[in-house]
């Protein structure tokens, strides 16, 4: 790792813009040994994120233009994300950073940033795969999470268990995708600080939310923190799981340019 | 278990192994590929016909939660194509080197896998990066 981290906090954006620059700067990485960026970053309207292979079915994609919802496709792996009042979390690093970068061992070196934010904010977080006991992470938790991504790869991610979430007791909080290129990984999460069941129904159906097993942060803290507050403590977690500064820094113009050419082929479709 | 490197195929940095037969290469992704990924789940590969370029993507793997773009050794047009790994990509975790292969590309030329490693310095280069 270089000397620092380049921290970026960007101003809410479009879904598009948003999605392009984490693979711009994924793009950039993979060419050549980069620095490490943690990126933080909002949403300026709801909009959905698909996973490189999700596959959206059209009633969705009705409902998602009927009431306003913008509809991006993501690089990363993953089902489908609903970012709306929430704190989203890029880092792009060189695979040199870990000797071994399976996927997931930077799953734990990422989300080691993440659980400590959290605990900052008096939320007592954890990783699903962390601490096993088998070290290719076969163990009956991660196995059934594996088959439920496996049957429900299309569906609204925080509606299925993955090893890669970070979880609050048995409730989802944290869910998180991986793009890799060549030299470089880019993992992606939302924290999310509170949920508008309303429109998770409106969009998914009432089942949504029965019995659901994922919560936010408003609901565990019992009042809604602000942007600030979690992106203060996020940068304090990223900071301890890398042991390293982050230094407030800006995108290239190579970066720039690449993002304006991708962002584009992000949309499937824009509502305004 | 221990990994795998076949002697007898060639080996690109990105982690692709090349099988040669005059100018038909087969490739797949190597045993550490397939580790480093986990169970796979989807596979997008191209079609036949399309041209691939050496060094630059020409599909993309989906395990749990990631994605990785898979990328050409060789330039030529590919020829065969892996069906069976659409309804079965695990088929590469299990078999990387055999049932588990991605495409056929006709080269242009033999000479488009100079450069590529044979298995003994391929190796060699996983260990420089702490990787093995």
């Amino acid at each position: 790792m270089g000397e620092f981290v380049r921290l970026l906090i960007d101003e809410p954006a479009d879904g598009a813009w948003n999605i392009a620059v984490d693979e711009a700067i994924l793009r950039a990485a993979s060419v050549r040994w980069g620095i490490t960026t943690v990126r933080l970053y909002m949403w300026c309207r709801p909009t959905i994120s698909a996973g490189y292979f999700t596959r959206l079915d059209e009633e969705l994609l009705n409902r998602c233009k009927r009431d306003g919802i913008d509809v991006v496709r993501r690089l990363s792996g993953g089902g489908i994300v609903l970012h709306d009042d929430e704190v989203t979390y890029s880092v792009v690093f060189p695979k040199s950073l870990i000797g071994e970068c399976s996927v997931l061992a930077a799953y734990r070196l990422i989300s080691k940033g993440v659980v400590i934010g959290l605990r900052r904010l008096g939320i007592e977080a954890r990783l699903v795969c962390d601490g096993l006991v088998s070290a290719d992470g076969q163990d009956d938790e991660v196995r059934a999470c594996k088959e439920s991504h496996k049957r429900l790869s299309d569906q609204f991610c925080y509606a299925v268990r993955s090893p890669t979430d970070i979880v609050v007791g048995s409730m989802k909080l944290v869910g998180s995708a991986q793009a890799r290129c060549k030299g470089a990984i880019l993992q992606h999460g939302s924290v999310p600080l509170r949920w508008d069941e309303e429109m998770l129904c409106r969009l998914f159906g009432n089942g949504i939310i029965e019995g659901r097993a994922f919560t936010s942060l408003e609901e565990l803290l019992l009042n809604k923190p602000s942007v600030d507050e979690v992106v203060e403590a996020l940068c304090i977690g990223f900071e301890k799981a890398f042991a390293q500064r982050l230094q407030v820094g800006m995108l290239s113009e190579e970066e720039i340019n690449l993002a304006i050419k991708l962002m584009e082929r992000k949309w499937i479709f824009r509502c305004e | 278990m221990e990994l795998r490197f076949p002697d007898g195929l060639l080996y690109s940095p990105t982690h692709e192994w090349v099988r040669v037969e005059g100018n038909f290469a087969t490739i797949g992704i190597t045993d550490f590929a397939q580790r480093e990924m986990g169970e796979l789940t989807y596979i997008e590969l191209p079609d036949v016909g399309d041209h691939v370029e050496a060094g630059q993507p020409f599909g993309v793997m989906d395990s749990v939660k990631a994605s990785e773009e898979l990328y050409s050794p060789v330039s030529g047009t590919v020829v065969k194509v892996n069906n069976q790994l659409v309804d079965n990509p695990g088929l590469v975790n299990q078999d990387p080197y055999g049932d588990g292969w991605l495409i056929v590309v006709e080269m242009p030329s033999p000479d488009e896998v100079r450069g590529l490693l044979t298995a003994q310095s391929y190796v060699e280069m996983l260990r420089r990066e702490g990787r093995l």
